[in-house]
């Protein structure tokens, strides 16, 4: 995790002697000078935190999957971030776990009869670690929800069947492997998966 | 490698299939699917007709393109008009027959009675009057949860895997079909 800058200090707006009181010309200085003080502290205080900020917010909530790359870094370090965005760092950590769980919500409404499946499913993301890529979800509408990571030469698949069954397989070479976990879900433990996926 | 999940391949199953499918037979795999399925997914599959042994393959040495997209593709293409027809992968019976249930034994607690290596699939003929060159293929089943979810996760891949290995064909093509009668 990178570290975060010092903020910068924050920019004060001050009102300052202008002139000899009571002047016209000076009056009309003052109210001048006061404007486009006004606006130029409104500015600086709003504009530049306000790039970062939806950058953050478009990344988690379009491309969940490859928040934790350029997005991510380039708003730890550009020294803008307010103390109020550092909760995006954890957003970010549970971006992917956000994006299945809105994803299987979005399955559930249209398949009522994979409820079962969809549970199992939200165990299993509730277990994943943090951080990984996102899958693709997918069910056949009837008996099972699946989980399918695919990036290259990788391939992994995880199927929910309900009733806690699920089983996984992972591409390694020309063939997949079976997982070695057991398939209850309520007691599984997939540090196989787990190491696979943080390749992707 | 034991076959003895898949008694059926030994024996003609339908008086109209030409006969039992040879391991050196094409067998192809029609890609009807809705627009937002990943071919690179297992998703093309259906898992409970590969559960049921009734997952559908065509005998493509028995049959022409032309008779297969109008038997095979153009009712479901007029069944569901959110499918499209994506093309074809094929391999042969034997190599789809070579795929090992790569079984994680080290929970059973009957591993001797459990032959190994044991194929994982089986690629059965089904030909009716209509249609000789209808083949199903599924899931050897010596037993009842011979396979858990993590082997038949990875029988599936490894289907993907042998179906994508000659690419996708959109067309006619010899092999793996029979050619197409001279005007």
């Amino acid at each position: 995790m990178p570290s975060k800058r010092q903020l910068p200090p924050k920019r004060e707006c001050v009102s300052g002697k202008i002139g000899p009181s009571g002047s016209p010309v000076s009056l009309g200085v003052a109210v001048a000078t006061g404007v486009a003080l006004f606006a130029f502290c409104f500015t600086s205080l709003t504009s530049a935190p306000t790039q970062p900020i939806t950058r953050a917010i478009h990344s988690v909530g379009t491309n969940a999957g490859y928040i934790g790359g350029d997005e991510y870094h380039h708003l730890s370090h550009d020294g803008f971030v307010p103390s109020g965005l550092i909760a995006f760092d954890r957003i970010q950590d549970y971006a992917t776990t956000i994006n299945i769980l809105r994803n299987l919500s979005v399955i559930e409404k249209a398949n009522s009869s994979v409820a079962a499946q969809i549970a199992d499913a939200r165990k299993f993301a509730s277990a994943l670690p943090l951080g990984l890529a996102v899958p693709r979800i997918w069910t056949d509408g009837d008996s099972e929800v699946v989980f399918e990571w695919i990036k290259g030469e990788k391939h992994a698949i995880v199927s929910f069947e309900g009733g806690g069954n699920f089983g996984y397989a992972m591409k390694r070479g020309d063939r997949f492997e079976p997982g070695v976990s057991p398939n209850d879900i309520n007691v599984a433990v997939f540090d196989d998966l787990n190491d696979y996926l943080a390749q992707l | 490698m034991s076959r003895c999940g898949c008694p059926e391949e030994c024996e003609q199953q339908t008086p109209h299939s030409p006969g039992t499918v040879a391991d050196e037979e094409p067998v192809v795999f029609a890609l009807v699917l809705a627009p937002s399925t990943n071919e690179q997914s297992v998703e093309i599959f259906k898992n409970n007709k590969l559960k049921d042994k009734q997952q559908s393959f065509c005998r493509s040495s028995h049959c022409t393109f032309m008779e297969m997209y109008e038997i095979v593709v153009k009712p479901q293409l007029s069944g569901q008009h959110s499918l499209e027809y994506k093309g074809y992968n094929w391999a042969t019976a034997g190599e789809i027959r070579s795929i090992v249930a790569a079984r994680n034994t080290m929970r059973d607690k009957t591993p001797h009675l459990t032959p190994v290596p044991v194929g994982a699939f089986c690629v059965i003929d089904d030909g009716d009057s209509v249609y000789r060159a209808h083949a199903r293929v599924g899931y050897a089943n010596p037993r009842p949860n011979f396979l858990s979810l993590h082997d038949t996760n990875k029988a599936r891949g490894d289907l993907l895997i042998i179906l994508q290995q000659r690419g996708k064909f959109p067309g006619t093509a010899s092999p793996p079909f029979r050619e197409e009668p001279r005007a």
